[in-house]
């Protein structure tokens, strides 16, 4: 494994070089897209809210990152273009490296800082022309970092992939492949919380629970603090995120405010931390190893 | 430098391309690479610079494995291909880019060369012509002094004073530790300047001879009547006459035509081959 920071730094020149021009007209066209994005979502009832600049923001980083990220390395599946990146004096890690940079740290910065502006600009239109009521997006890093970080890398990793396991349609089945990803996490993360959770320990568990009782005004009928037991369980639902819900009936509820049938009480379980490192572990393990792979792949790759 | 030993590839397994090949040559030539069209030429050039993989058998090139694909390696040796891929950008800016990854390259031949070929230096590549493109990468190609030059059908769009301009070229930067291997089937450009002749069909290679030892077994000769030859291998008719491929038994002195040649190589295969063995 040959492994040069001057041969990345020549790559990474050359990478510029060769696009600077679709680079800055792309930044531009996305800039144009994200600020009518945002118009659109200006024009709207509640406006600009916090959680639509949020999501508006995100998703066009995703969207636009993995698109840029399609073509830094489908040049070496061109028979013309791959001759002069295959022969090019450089090692795969090298040529990874420099993709990697670009798609995990040159684009990021480059979108924020194009299209942050634009939401400022649109956000203070919204809120001091249109009158609606909102804070603008701060990035809100400390809340969303990880999160953020691990699935926009998680993306651009599995777009790289893709950028050299296929030849021909490469966006198309790029897209398939994150979606078939996508809802394979939906439909195997509950199935694998509902394996991690004891519901036999829960069963015989009590909980310490404060319920209170409001009439249709608003008033505070009753205030209540108590054990409940739980017993029988039943899992109601998992979620992608791995929580989950149960119900189960309660009769020390249903003896307290003289109910005729049980009280159905409803809960929400979460998996420990430990657990959930161990999530957010492979989570974040699932980056190099995509990574790995498209080394390996790269190494391969023949004209 | 270059050690092949029953290299076998085939883009598809039950579909060789090659078959069991072995080669071996030396630095300080000129190798012309002759086939006919889909005989495994590029392939096979490809094969050496590690853009394909053998199936099996083994190929060392200036002591490496090609398909490891080292930058050590890809600083060593260099692919002209037919078709070249040249970005946006100006002559100086694709070679501040490119150059500095082969430790050797020389800048000053570079220039000479583009000189020769009267390119402007501050041209940009994208609003060249295919002759002139082509001109810019085989001045690239020489400069990186590379020990190991691979070019496939280099002539292929330039005009006739160029051909005459890129053997000029060719025969003078040439060195001692370097190999040159050209790809081509307008052989007639390249008469004067291949001093080896490789011949590949039927998988393999079937003639890997000098110029000179081929100008030695056997006689290449224009008549008009084919009696005045007593026993040719070979003859083409032509509005001249006959170009005559003969064994050379009287130690004859004459220049190899290319062209005739492979031809006859592709027509009696065996009593070339008998000829130059002998």
């Amino acid at each position: 494994m040959q492994f040069s920071i001057y041969r990345v730094w020549l790559l990474s020149k050359k990478q510029w070089a060769e696009n600077r021009q679709l680079y800055l007209l792309g930044l531009l066209a996305t800039a144009g897209i994200m600020g009518a994005a945002f118009l659109l979502n200006a024009a709207q009832r509640d406006g600009l809210t916090y959680n639509i600049q949020c999501d508006v923001l995100l998703g066009g980083a995703a969207v636009a990152g993995a698109i840029f990220t399609t073509t830094i390395l489908s040049k070496f599946n061109n028979k013309v273009k791959g001759i002069q990146a295959l022969t090019l004096p450089a090692s795969a890690l090298e040529k990874l490296v420099t993709a990697i940079i670009y798609a995990a740290i040159v684009f990021p910065l480059a979108y924020l800082l194009v299209t942050y502006p634009v939401m400022a600009i649109i956000h203070y239109i919204d809120t001091e022309i249109i009158g609606h009521t909102s804070v603008l997006y701060d990035l809100d890093l400390r809340r969303n970092f990880n999160t953020m970080i691990v699935v926009y890398l998680m993306l651009q990793a599995m777009v790289l992939l893709c950028s050299v396991m296929f030849k021909r349609y490469t966006i198309l089945k790029t897209i398939v492949l994150v979606f078939v990803m996508f809802f394979g996490m939906i439909t195997i993360n509950p199935i694998i919380a509902e394996r991690m959770l004891d519901m036999k320990t829960i069963s015989h568990s009590k909980i310490n629970m404060r319920q209170i009782l409001y009439n249709e005004a608003g008033g505070r009928i009753k205030d209540t603090t108590g054990i409940v037991n739980v017993t029988n369980p039943v899992l109601q639902s998992t979620s992608a995120y791995a929580d989950a819900t149960m119900y189960f009936k309660d009769e020390v509820y249903r003896m307290h405010f003289n109910l005729l049938k049980p009280h159905l009480i409803t809960m929400g379980l979460s998996i420990s931390d430990g657990s959930k490192f161990i999530f957010n572990l492979l989570a974040i393990l699932a980056i190099p190893f995509l990574w790995l792979i498209t080394w390996l792949r790269l190494k391969e790759t023949q004209l | 430098m270059i050690d092949i030993k029953n290299l076998t590839f085939g883009y598809r397994s039950k579909q060789t391309v090659l078959q069991n090949l072995n080669l071996k040559l030396a630095p300080g030539h000129i190798y012309g690479l002759l086939g006919r069209n889909g005989a495994g030429k590029s392939s096979l050039l490809h094969n050496i610079c590690g853009l394909l993989f053998p199936q099996s058998g083994e190929c060392l090139v200036a002591g490496d494995k090609p398909e490891r694909r080292s930058p050590q390696f890809l600083q060593q040796v260099y692919l002209l291909p037919e078709e070249v891929y040249l970005p946006n950008v100006s002559i100086k800016s694709y070679l501040d880019v490119y150059a500095p990854f082969y430790p050797t390259f020389n800048f000053g031949l570079f220039y000479n060369i583009l000189k020769e070929f009267e390119i402007p230096a501050e041209n940009k590549l994208q609003n060249m012509s295919y002759g002139q493109k082509k001109k810019v990468m085989i001045a690239f190609a020489l400069a990186t002094q590379a020990k190991i030059l691979l070019m496939d059908e280099p002539t292929n769009g330039l005009d006739i004073p160029s051909k005459k301009q890129f053997r000029k070229i060719i025969a003078g930067t040439l060195v001692d530790d370097q190999i040159i291997i050209i790809s081509t089937h307008q052989v007639r450009d390249l008469d004067s300047l291949i001093d080896h002749v490789l011949v590949l069909e039927d998988k393999q290679i079937i003639v890997n001879e000098s110029t000179d030892r081929i100008t030695e077994k056997l006689v290449f000769k224009q008549v008009m009547e084919l009696k005045e030859i007593n026993s040719p291998v070979y003859s083409e008719g032509g509005l001249k006459g006959y170009a005559v491929v003969a064994p050379n038994l009287k130690q004859e002195s004459s220049k190899i035509d290319m062209e005739i040649f492979f031809n006859a190589v592709l027509a009696e295969k065996n009593q070339i081959q008998s000829q130059l063995k002998s």
